[in-house]
């Protein structure tokens, strides 16, 4: 896709294709985001178990797609949870993940980018929490959810 | 992609010189068009260098001017400008198919068949 400079002259014909291109396009960019954690160290010690991160998401969006990467093969599921802020902190109970997981099993990168069973929605000024359900060998791991805005 | 055949630049040819017309009127009509009819020239001289050297500004150009003349009987009642050829209110199965053509060399005729797909579909009628 390109995303072009673009000054409109005098007489210029405005069709859908135009439109499409110049206005459609770069407003479907903008709306993609990533929200991007990383844990751990990969000079330390192997992962443990229960919850590494928070994080306030500061708009309104869709998640359409995870990407996990870690520092060496190995194993790991993760488990995103969704909360508001006045009932921090999330908890299993808002696990908004269905049967897509983010995880790695025997391997350093995973991705899934048609979720079919996640809660995707997300309210600006909700708190994602992040949960290490199980893990091996693996020191140091990030997670990229994308985003649609909404 | 090479330079157009003569085919395809015979209808490039006759889609600037529709769309010459159509600014002149706009012209007359007191608008500074000298940006636009700079880009039309260009346009021109464009059709004698390979496609994947116009700028694009001129290939959307002539994707806009091929998305607005697919129907020239009706863009003429709406635009009140002269016909795509003399005597001609429909296209012809031929120009159908340069049309086609010409929107596939562009590479643009994904974003027509988004817009209509029924005009710009192989084998597509008038």
């Amino acid at each position: 896709m390109t995303w072009p400079a673009r000054t409109w002259v005098a007489a210029e014909l405005i069709s859908a294709t135009i439109m499409n291109a110049y206005v459609r396009d770069p407003i479907t960019q903008l709306r993609s985001r990533s929200i991007v954690v990383g844990f751990g160290d990969a000079a330390g010690d192997v992962l443990t178990t229960g919850v590494k991160a928070y994080i306030e998401v500061p708009f309104d969006c869709n998640v359409i797609g995870w990407t996990v990467m870690a520092n060496v093969s190995g194993s790991v599921v993760i488990d995103v949870w969704r909360d508001s802020y006045a009932n921090f902190p999330p908890t299993v109970a808002d696990t908004i993940t269905g049967s897509e997981k983010p995880t790695l099993a025997s391997a350093q990168k995973n991705q899934d980018l048609a979720l079919t069973t996640w809660s995707p929605a997300i309210a600006q000024g909700d708190i994602l929490g992040l949960n290490v359900d199980s893990v091996a060998t693996i020191k140091q791991v990030v997670l990229n959810l994308r985003v649609d805005l909404t | 992609m090479p330079k157009l055949d003569a085919r395809l630049k015979g209808l490039a040819t006759r889609l600037l010189a529709w769309d010459r017309a159509r600014v002149a009127k706009v012209t007359a009509q007191g608008y500074d068009t000298t940006l636009y009819s700079a880009r039309q020239d260009l346009a021109q001289a464009s059709l004698e260098i390979a496609v994947e050297e116009w700028p694009q500004d001129v290939t959307f150009l002539f994707m806009s001017v091929l998305e607005v003349t697919r129907t020239p009987n009706t863009f003429v009642k709406q635009a009140g400008v002269g016909p795509l050829k003399p005597r001609v209110e429909r296209l012809d199965q031929a120009d159908i198919s340069a049309y086609r053509d010409l929107a596939e060399a562009l590479g643009v005729l994904w974003r027509l068949m988004e817009v209509a797909p029924r005009r710009w579909t192989e084998g597509a009628q008038e």
